[in-house]
């Protein structure tokens, strides 16, 4: 059972079956976590998001037709939903200054953070938390979640074209913020401008791209 | 496909290309042979993409949300039937409560005549009945 398909799953837990629900729980939980955790920056409205997606899973259960939804594209559209729902509870209790404006970042290292410097991934990060809601969402399901366009697109509600859209806006900005930072030398070792790691001639693809962007 | 076209669909679906649809795929790999601002455009995001993935990836997890999670399913599925059981038992009062207060009312309405007006029910000889039209 351990190797089914995650909508076998599903179809074997609204029969009934609690062993197979589990079973998605668990193969689940990390992913739809660490989309959270990227998403709201908050290791509390992470497991928040979380936990909320699986119970919404369950209550499902009993409506649940197989071949109506994938379970995996639910289950993130429940999650980003609920990211969202949270980001404006908290920017309206800052507003009301019921809480800090700031939110405190998830800060525990791993070894990825030993790969990367640490000073780069927190900018990385902090880019990312600055979306707008659905780039963040959309660059998230692709990065993190590995979804394909069409379902991200089925996760965010939106058609395919808009999820492209979506993901070619998010990864410009952090484009443009890397670039940025190289310029400024706060990121380490930046690639010769213009000349490609394989020993590509130097290029006019950076600025005839920037100009591009600019005029859209 | 042009410098334009290939970094389109590179911000769209990343460096790596084997993720590309198949039509753009071919077309972006020809176009990286012959232009190097499409290979130094390849090597920026490479870069970028790895970048994002190590920012985006969580601590390693240690199992524990996941058990909490389920034992909050173990939790909502004994309040459910709990809750179940309440609502037969709520059915249950609130049928018995009606019961008594018909029963009461009916009682009430016959208290001076209490054969005969049930009588009268029975039989359908409402006009001998006090108070009835």
């Amino acid at each position: 059972m351990d190797s089914d398909d995650d909508d076998t799953l599903m179809a074997r837990a609204a029969a009934g079956d609690r062993r197979a629900f589990s079973l998605l729980v668990i193969r689940h939980t990390d992913r739809v976590r660490a989309v959270a955790l990227r998403f709201t920056g908050n290791a509390a409205d992470a497991d928040d998001v979380t936990q909320t997606a699986f119970l919404a899973a369950w209550r499902e259960l009993p409506h649940w037709q197989a071949g109506r939804a994938k379970f995996g594209t639910w289950l993130y559209r429940v999650a980003v939903n609920r990211c969202i729902d949270l980001g404006r509870r908290r920017r309206v209790r800052a507003w009301l200054s019921l809480d800090a404006v700031e939110e405190p970042a998830d800060d525990r290292a791993d070894a990825a953070d030993l790969a990367v410097q640490r000073s780069e991934l927190d900018a990385v990060r902090r880019d990312i938390r600055a979306l707008p809601e659905k780039q963040r969402a959309a660059l998230l399901l692709a990065v993190e979640a590995e979804k394909s366009m069409a379902e991200i697109a089925d996760a965010l509600g939106v058609s395919a074209g808009a999820a492209e859209q979506l993901l070619v806006r998010a990864r410009r900005r952090l484009r443009e913020s890397l670039r940025e930072r190289l310029r400024e030398g706060s990121v380490g070792t930046p690639p010769a401008e213009g000349l490609d790691d394989r020993g590509g001639a130097p290029s006019r693809g950076m600025a005839g791209a920037k100009r591009a962007e600019e005029r859209r | 496909m042009t410098i334009e076209e290939f970094e389109r669909s590179l911000l769209a679906h990343g460096a790596e290309l084997a993720r590309w649809p198949t039509a753009q795929r071919a077309a972006g790999e020809a176009l990286l042979t012959q232009n190097a601002a499409a290979r130094a455009l390849l090597a920026e995001t490479e870069r970028l993409d790895a970048t994002l993935a190590a920012a985006v990836r969580a601590p390693a997890a240690d199992g524990a949300l996941a058990v909490r999670i389920l034992a909050s399913l173990d939790g909502e599925a004994a309040a459910e039937r709990v809750f179940g059981l309440g609502r037969l038992l709520a059915w249950a009062g609130s049928t018995a409560a009606a019961a008594l207060v018909a029963g009461f009312f009916v009682g009430q309405s016959f208290a001076g005549d209490p054969a005969g007006g049930v009588l009268a029910l029975v039989t359908g000889e409402l006009s001998g009945v006090e108070g009835l039209p």
